[in-house]
């Protein structure tokens, strides 16, 4: 039953009505201080394993139908069939060279499920596929692959197809977890965050799968000439050259992916870089490149979870005089969380204010309204509430953006609101000058 | 240059049976009852956008006629080929335009009047509409949609914004500008473009103004402008300061007929029916819970469940109701399945209080009886949700180790929407009565007195009773299909689904802060799409977050590849949408508790029954002066020794104070903190002073506070009472003010009720109205 994955975004429908590709490969050159990044072990990226966790965790049900779901013998013959008819077979004695590498990249990745490959009929676009079956894999090249290609190339394109189908095999967990996206995201009732979610998946498999492809030949060079080779169609790739370009991209700006189901190339090329050389903070690098901000629109599954558990603290951090807790002020709270449980007097929470301190700004919006929120909520309160709240926004900086909002939404007269700023920033930069809101009430 | 031949006749002659898309468009419109305003700037600012991009790029567009004006669907549009650079002849414009824009008078209007004395009639031409045959000799409206300029071989971005003015007075007005007579009426009426249409908002009657004006100078300049302010039209105050001889017919009228249509105005304006109106156009909001859906168990099999364990009309509950004993809510809400529900309560208690603070009277109401019905003079296809029958009632938390929400009916007597009664009235004569003792009437007679009476008025219409929820039953299923890669292409080829836009408001009258809907939209994670067709409990959603998108199910499919699972479930139907426009529901299925605000119908009642009776009243005519009057002498400021002002005050406001001694009904107006409540304050206490005694009436209690406090700190407080009143046919807060002369004797428990029976029948109140509503 599944999927596919191919090595570089297809966009053009092919002869199959899918796309599943795995792509990208280079020329190899020697691979001399690269070798120690083949030690790393291949896991699951962080993303992948949480998002897992989270799937089965929060939507038991759904996991366990999923689960229950066998792969009909029918459709797996179906499927074979299906190759044969539309694609070319490849054998070992015609092709040596590709099988050896194959059966190089198998050993290197420890997969030993049978591998057929096949050869993709009138299609000229460059590609690599692989339809995955439980113990099975099935790669299909397309276009003049095979003449483009350096042995060392291959290896780490088939590398790479073939980390998707360890990647899905195993405890199937993985694959479970794809194909749940994949169907959620397809639902015509899909939420914006399902089909985020699904598409980072997506991405971060790629990744993923990048690092099978070094694993198998153990030079990023060569992982990235292949790359570019089959993006680009050119026979002679200096990898060093593109790094050198991919490079010049981040330091001009803050790039992340725009991609739907491939990071773009030159990404990919700096994360197997980063990969390799281990260099420090590398996960964290990668989510930078291919999360970016968490704009308030793009928010995946675990982001939403997070910003939950954020709104909670935030909120509980907000709240904590005792003066604040009206019942008009109870109440709205409860319409966040039914179950919302007060701080106590003096409550601190440094570690949100420190995780909140680079928030986008539409996440810091969202909570400047929060703010806005429970100010406006019991009318009895008069301006305490947002006086409490310049202050807190004022430990983040965002004393601007809320009085700009206070004034736009709450209709504070400027100079109000202008006053009010002062203050929060005078008692915040001095803490003892001015008296704090529970002291004041 | 000679003259460019008009362009509709042109286009007439090419297709003589075929009128020019844009005429065929708009008769369409004018035969579906008139574009509103939202259906003209729909179907208008795509083709000001596009000719804005033309104006940027240096060109202008083919607007010189209607020829070139395309119709796609609902909107109008340029062919872009047409777009073309400018035509110059700037020389000729300015000769051209001289006349008018010469200096120190300008000529705003010439006419030509014929007299027929034989017939007894006067026919008057307006100049500024030129004969399309005739040579050009000044700026003038010509018929065909063209602009003068245009004739004068000059076509430049302002000539578009010409054109432009034309298509929107065309479709605001439902004037066709190819017939000569529409460009005289529209010439002639430019000014007060109401008398065309009496809904033309006021912000587009005056942007057609400004983009119609002859003189190029006075014109507006870009087609951006107009976008800017068109877009945002619902923003911008209109000018109340209405000119009442603008209004339509009262010309014409003799006194009293004015009387009547200013009243009618000064109604219309208190009463809005428009789909703001939250009491007409109803909408769940988190500050109301509808007890019926709360209390629906999310149990998967519909089977189980019980009539009696639902909120709604059935013995028990009316039993309650109508003998005024107390009932504990959660007997019959489900706050486990709805856990949304204790914050809305805690928030209604919290609104209730807060009103009752600032009003002086709650406005917390149960809406036992819902009306479901169609506006078939006006929209007939669209299904209008509004509270029928509302009951007072009181809203109590008791604290607890859960806590306990008792809410008690403070009478039998349930009030009918006095928004819907007016409105149903006006529409349809239906005549609703006030009030609806449940002690007396059951609900069942009250059914059947509608019906009678919505039968008599338009035969078609049923009136059906729900007394029962309605529940919809949805054989869910999913599939899965195993050849996934498939649906990998459909995800991509349909892309991220984009937000809605956010409804939102932090005014205290209609509380729906932004933070929680962002919360709800976008950050409490997603649940499955088919968590529950697998086996997951149904998920408690707050019903005003998202609506329950239901897609229809597939025919079951005989692919081996798809695996499936089916689940029944069933969702509580909201809204019976039959789509039929004269089925309606007497809906006692959605009861639904809430703070509902209509202060302000009392006033619209008043009106109404002045109206009906043509009462008059001197407080009336001295302020809308009907017929001419004396020249008022100005008032003299007193001498000191019998001036009395307790706060500080300044000429202007004693001038004010001493206007009142003449006895004569006057109206103060200013905006915020220019001393309105330091003149009253003033105003009382030379009355009193005076030894007179004084009703003062306000609908804000914040403000009586203000007066009443400024008395107090000057050591009159003993001259003073407060009341309030909570009865809906007195809203209004009321300060009664009295000397402490013997005066009182007479009537020392001063009656604020048979006051106000007083006044409601006595024309008085009109002013007072009149002064509330201008100072707003």
């Amino acid at each position: 039953m599944e999927p596919t994955a191919s090595y570089r975004h297809n966009s053009s429908d092919n002869d199959f009505g899918w796309t599943l590709i795995l792509t990208a490969i280079a020329v190899p050159a020697a691979s001399r201080a690269f070798m120690a990044a083949a030690d790393h072990s291949l896991l699951p990226l962080p993303y992948q394993d949480a998002l897992a966790d989270y799937l089965k965790a929060e939507e038991p049900e759904t996991w366990a139908w999923f689960d229950s779901a066998e792969v009909k013998s029918e459709f797996a013959e179906n499927l074979r069939l299906e190759l044969l008819k539309q694609t070319f077979r490849l054998d070992a004695t015609t092709y040596p060279e590709l099988f050896a590498a194959l059966h190089d990249a198998q050993v290197k990745l420890g997969v030993d499920s049978p591998v057929t490959i096949y050869q993709a009929q009138g299609n000229n676009q460059l590609n690599a596929a692989i339809y995955h079956l439980p113990g099975e894999a099935h790669i299909v090249l397309e276009g003049a692959v095979l003449q483009l290609l350096n042995p060392a190339e291959l290896r780490a394109v088939l590398g790479h197809e073939l980390a998707h189908h360890q990647l899905w095999g195993g405890t199937g967990r993985m694959l479970l977890a794809d194909r749940i996206l994949q169907t959620m995201a397809a639902d015509p009732r899909a939420q914006p965050s399902h089909f985020e979610s699904h598409r980072l998946m997506r991405l971060y498999t790629e990744i993923y799968a990048d690092r099978g492809s070094l694993r198998v030949i153990g030079d990023p060079h060569v992982v990235i000439s292949a790359l570019v080779k089959l993006a680009t169609g050119l026979t002679q790739v200096d990898p060093a050259s593109y790094i050198r370009q991919a490079e010049e991209i981040f330091a001009r700006s803050k790039v992340k992916t725009e991609g739907v189901s491939h990071p773009e190339a030159f990404i990919r090329a700096r994360a197997v870089m980063l990969w390799a050389e281990n260099a420090p903070n590398v996960e964290q690098e990668i989510v930078r490149m291919i999360e970016g901000d968490r704009s308030l629109d793009k928010l995946d599954l675990l982001g939403q979870q997070r910003m939950t558990a954020f709104t909670r603290r935030w909120l509980q951090l907000f709240l904590r005089p005792s003066w604040i807790r009206t019942d008009a002020v109870r109440g709205q709270a409860r319409l966040f969380f039914p179950d919302f449980d007060f701080a106590t007097e003096g409550h601190r929470d440094d570690a949100l204010v420190e995780a909140l301190r680079d928030a986008s700004t539409s996440v810091r919006d969202y909570f400047c309204y929060l703010l806005l929120d429970f100010s406006a909520v019991d009318a009895e309160l008069e301006m305490e509430p947002l006086k409490a709240a310049f202050i807190l926004a004022s430990e983040l900086g965002w004393d601007e953006r809320l009085e700009a909002l206070a004034v736009k939404e709450l209709k504070v007269k400027k100079r109000e609101a202008q006053k009010l700023r002062a203050e929060a920033r005078a008692s915040v930069e001095k803490p003892d000058a001015v008296p704090t809101p529970e002291a004041s009430a | 240059m000679s003259e460019t031949p008009v362009s509709a006749a042109a286009s007439t002659a090419s297709a003589p049976l075929e009128p020019p898309p844009f005429l065929a468009f708009l008769r369409r419109g004018m035969e579906a009852g008139g574009l509103s305003t939202d259906d003209t700037l729909a179907a208008l600012l795509p083709l000001f956008s596009q000719v804005a991009e033309a104006h940027q790029r240096g060109e202008v567009a083919p607007l010189d006629g209607i020829a070139k004006l395309r119709v796609q669907e609902t909107r109008l549009a340029v062919d872009l080929a047409e777009v073309g650079p400018p035509r110059k002849n700037l020389s000729r414009i300015e000769a051209l335009q001289r006349p008018i824009s010469a200096n120190g008078v300008e000529v705003v209007g010439e006419s030509h009047r014929t007299t027929d004395i034989d017939a007894g009639r006067m026919e008057q031409r307006d100049l500024w509409v030129g004969d399309p045959g005739a040579e050009l000799n000044r700026p003038v409206y010509l018929p065909g949609y063209i602009s003068w300029e245009h004739r004068a071989g000059h076509h430049d971005p302002i000539t578009d914004v010409f054109s432009l003015g034309l298509l929107l007075a065309s479709c605001a007005c439902g004037l066709d500008f190819t017939d000569p007579e529409d460009v005289e009426n529209f010439a002639r009426n430019r000014d007060n473009l109401f008398a065309l249409n009496s809904q033309l908002h006021p912000v587009i009657a005056g942007m057609i103004r400004q983009m119609t004006e002859l003189n190029r100078h006075r014109r507006v300049q870009t087609v951006d402008h107009v976008i800017l302010r068109l877009r945002r039209y619902r923003d911008q105050a209109a000018d109340f300061a209405i000119d009442f001889t603008k209004l339509k017919g009262y010309r014409e009228s003799t006194p009293k007929g004015r009387g009547q249509i200013i009243l009618t105005h000064l109604r219309n304006r208190l009463f809005e029916i428009s789909r703001r109106n939250r009491l007409i156009y109803y909408k769940p909001t988190l500050q109301t819970l509808n007890l019926t859906l709360a209390s629906v168990p999310l149990l998967l099999d519909h089977r189980n469940i019980q009539p009696e364990q639902l909120f709604l009309w059935h013995p028990a509950i009316a039993r309650a109701l109508t003998k005024g004993d107390s009932i504990v809510l959660g007997h019959y809400v489900r706050f486990e399945d709805a856990p949304y529900a204790a914050g809305v309560l805690d928030q209604i208690i919290a609104t209730e209080k807060r009103d009752r603070q600032e009003f002086g009277f709650a406005q917390l109401r149960l809406v036992i009886c819902f009306l479901r019905w169609h506006n078939l003079k006006e929209s007939p296809q669209e299904r209008i949700h509004s509270p029928l029958l509302l009951l007072p009632v009181e809203l109590t938390r008791k604290k607890g180790v859960r806590d306990a929400y008792v809410l008690r009916p403070l009478t039998t007597l349930a009030e009918v929407n006095p928004a819907l009664r007016h409105h149903l009235r006006q529409l349809y004569g239906l005549n609703l009565p006030e009030s609806v003792d449940l002690a007396e009437t059951t609900l069942d007679a009250f059914h059947q007195l509608l019906a009678e009476q919505i039968r008599a008025s338009e035969p078609g219409v049923t009136l059906v009773k729900q007394d029962r929820p309605q529940i919809e039953l949805i054989h869910e299923r999913a599939r899965q299909r195993l050849d996934q890669f498939r649906r990998r292409q459909q995800i991509a080829a349909r892309g991220p689904r984009r937000f809605e836009s956010f409804d939102y408001s932090y005014d205290r009258d209609r509380f729906r802060p932004l933070g929680l809907q962002l919360f709800h939209a976008r950050i409490k994670p997603a649940r499955s799409p088919f968590a529950q067709v697998t086996g997951g409990r149904p998920v408690p959603e707050a019903p005003h977050f998202r609506a329950h998108i239901i897609e229809p199910a597939a025919p079951t499919s005989a692919d081996p590849r798809v695996l499936e699972k089916e689940q029944q479930m069933f969702a509580l139907k909201q809204q019976s949408d039959s789509g039929n426009p004269y089925a309606w529901d007497f809906d006692l299925c959605n009861v639904t508790l809430g703070n509902f605000n209509y202060r302000k119908m009392s006033l619209v009642q008043d009106y109404a029954a002045l109206l009906e009776h043509e009462l008059t009243g001197p407080a009336f005519d001295a302020i809308f002066t009907l017929t001419p009057r004396e020249r008022e002498e100005p008032p003299v400021t007193p001498p000191l020794r019998e001036q009395f002002p307790v706060v500080e005050c300044d000429p202007t406001q004693t001038l004010a104070v001493a206007r009142a001694r003449t006895g004569r009904s006057y109206i103060i107006q200013g905006p915020p903190g220019t001393g309105k409540s330091q003149t009253i304050t003033n105003l009382i206490a030379d009355f009193v002073a005076r030894g007179k005694r004084v009703l003062f009436v306000c609908e804000k209690r914040a403000a009586i506070d203000v007066v009443f406090h400024r008395l107090g700190r000057q050591g009159l407080a003993f001259t003073t009472r407060r009341r309030t009143s909570a009865t809906s046919s007195a809203t209004s807060s009321r300060l009664t003010k009295r000397s402490s002369t013997s005066r009182l004797t007479k009537q020392s428990t001063f009656d604020a009720t048979s006051c106000c029976g007083r006044w409601r029948t006595n024309s008085r109140r009109c002013s007072a109205g009149a002064m509330r509503s201008r100072a707003k």
